[in-house]
């Protein structure tokens, strides 16, 4: 698995570096932190020793013979294209310092893409709901536009319960597994909730899936607790559980059901008024 | 053992990956055989031995961990790669306990497990010469 953790120097993304930590210590997953900056010129020595700041944290919450990654200096900063700089260093998984210039969004999904990262993980600033250096629209276009899954950390530490909002469309088998994961590592109940449509055809096949779904997870003895809800009910019902729950979404492809359901203002409202974390899956 | 074709073993009660896997696998070269059931795996390397198997660890019936103690008893030059998609610390550090040659937690791009392979090809390599 390779996550990419977009920060900046702001208290929101220091206090995420600890669950990446979590997440990357159970994972042994492959680790790349990005910073944006303005210049496309010179890469900014601020942004370096941020990120440098936020590598030696997550390194030190590991036990020195327990470290997967290897240790790199600074001075091997390259740049690998115009507004485009990294250093990595691969021990028994790779990590890497990246900075990219633009617009953080963009350079956030763009550089998911170019990587093939599984997974892109930030924090953000609660004050006016979720911003990032006070604009909004950074978590949301982050969590609307990337190739991959998305965890945007509202509040960090143990969560007790992960609801996971299945879609109508393809249950892709990745998307299962990052929600796994996430169960895993915070020891959390799974709500597996089905939506509904009032087609008749389409009810079948989603009862189909959820009596699938639990049956995977009780063949890998994970308990899960299974719910549908109707259509029409669904905003209302992602907005009451996210204050004590994580909130998995799963956006799937051209016929998400959650896709026409949640439009770019229903994510948006559920990235600002959710206590905990937001995930978004593909 | 010298290897002409470097042969592989998937076990993983998820069709699905065996399915993503097999294919991709092949065209690059490698001698591939799939399993879904624990059972028939493990029956399978008694009766051949294989350089590289690949298994997942949560499954119905033996699990991964298991399968994986018997594989090294039997083949000790055989390495495996773990895949899972229940990661924990405890579970990365018994397969490495284990002799495990490395540990890839789901979801991975098939990059990421051709990597993996192409280093323990390279280990094997290395050591028969």
């Amino acid at each position: 698995m390779k996550i990419l953790v977009a920060l900046d120097g702001k208290f929101y993304s220091r206090g995420i570096v600890k669950e990446v930590a979590r997440l990357s210590e159970s994972t042994l997953a492959d680790v790349v932190f990005l910073g944006v900056q303005d210049s496309e010129t010179e890469v900014s020595q601020s942004q370096q020793m941020v990120l440098h700041e936020c590598q030696q944290d997550l390194y030190s919450y590991f036990r020195p013979d327990e470290l997967p990654y290897a240790d790199f200096s600074l001075e091997k900063w390259q740049k690998i294209a115009s507004g485009d700089w990294k250093v990595s260093a691969t021990g028994m998984k790779e990590f890497t310092l990246r900075i990219r210039s633009g617009s953080v969004a963009k350079a956030v999904v763009d550089v998911a893409g170019e990587m093939e990262c599984d997974l892109v993980v930030l924090g953000c600033d609660l004050k006016h709901g979720c911003d990032w250096d006070g604009d909004m629209n950074v978590p949301l276009r982050i969590a609307e536009d990337a190739p991959c899954s998305v965890l945007v950390i509202k509040q960090s530490g143990n969560t007790r319960e992960i609801v996971s909002i299945l879609d109508q469309s393809e249950v892709h088998q990745e998307a299962i597994e990052m929600v796994n994961q996430l169960v895993t590592l915070h020891s959390a109940d799974l709500t597996i909730v089905g939506v509904q449509e009032k087609n008749e055809d389409k009810k079948d096949q989603m009862e189909q899936r959820m009596v699938e779904l639990l049956k995977y997870y009780n063949d890998r003895a994970v308990s899960a607790w299974a719910k549908v809800i109707n259509s029409a009910m669904v905003t209302d019902y992602v907005t009451e559980s996210s204050q004590n729950a994580i909130i998995a979404l799963w956006m799937g492809g051209k016929q998400s059901l959650l896709k026409r359901l949640f439009s770019h203002s229903m994510v948006d409202k559920l990235l600002n008024t959710s206590k905990s974390s937001v995930f978004i899956l593909r | 053992m010298t290897i002409e074709q470097t042969s592989i073993l998937i076990l993983d009660d998820e069709p699905i990956v065996s399915k993503r896997l097999k294919p991709s696998l092949e065209k690059k070269g490698y001698e591939v055989e799939t399993f879904t059931r624990s059972s028939e795996a493990l029956q399978r390397v008694t009766e051949r031995q294989f350089n590289i198997v690949i298994t997942d660890l949560k499954m119905e019936g033996m699990d991964g961990m298991q399968f994986l103690t018997e594989v090294k008893e039997l083949n000790p030059d055989t390495e495996v790669i773990v895949m899972t998609g229940f990661a924990t610390m405890a579970t990365a550090k018994e397969s490495y306990n284990k002799g495990v040659f490395d540990f890839l937690a789901k979801p991975f791009k098939l990059g990421e497990i051709f990597e993996v392979i192409a280093k323990a090809e390279k280990k094997i390599k290395r050591l028969e010469r």
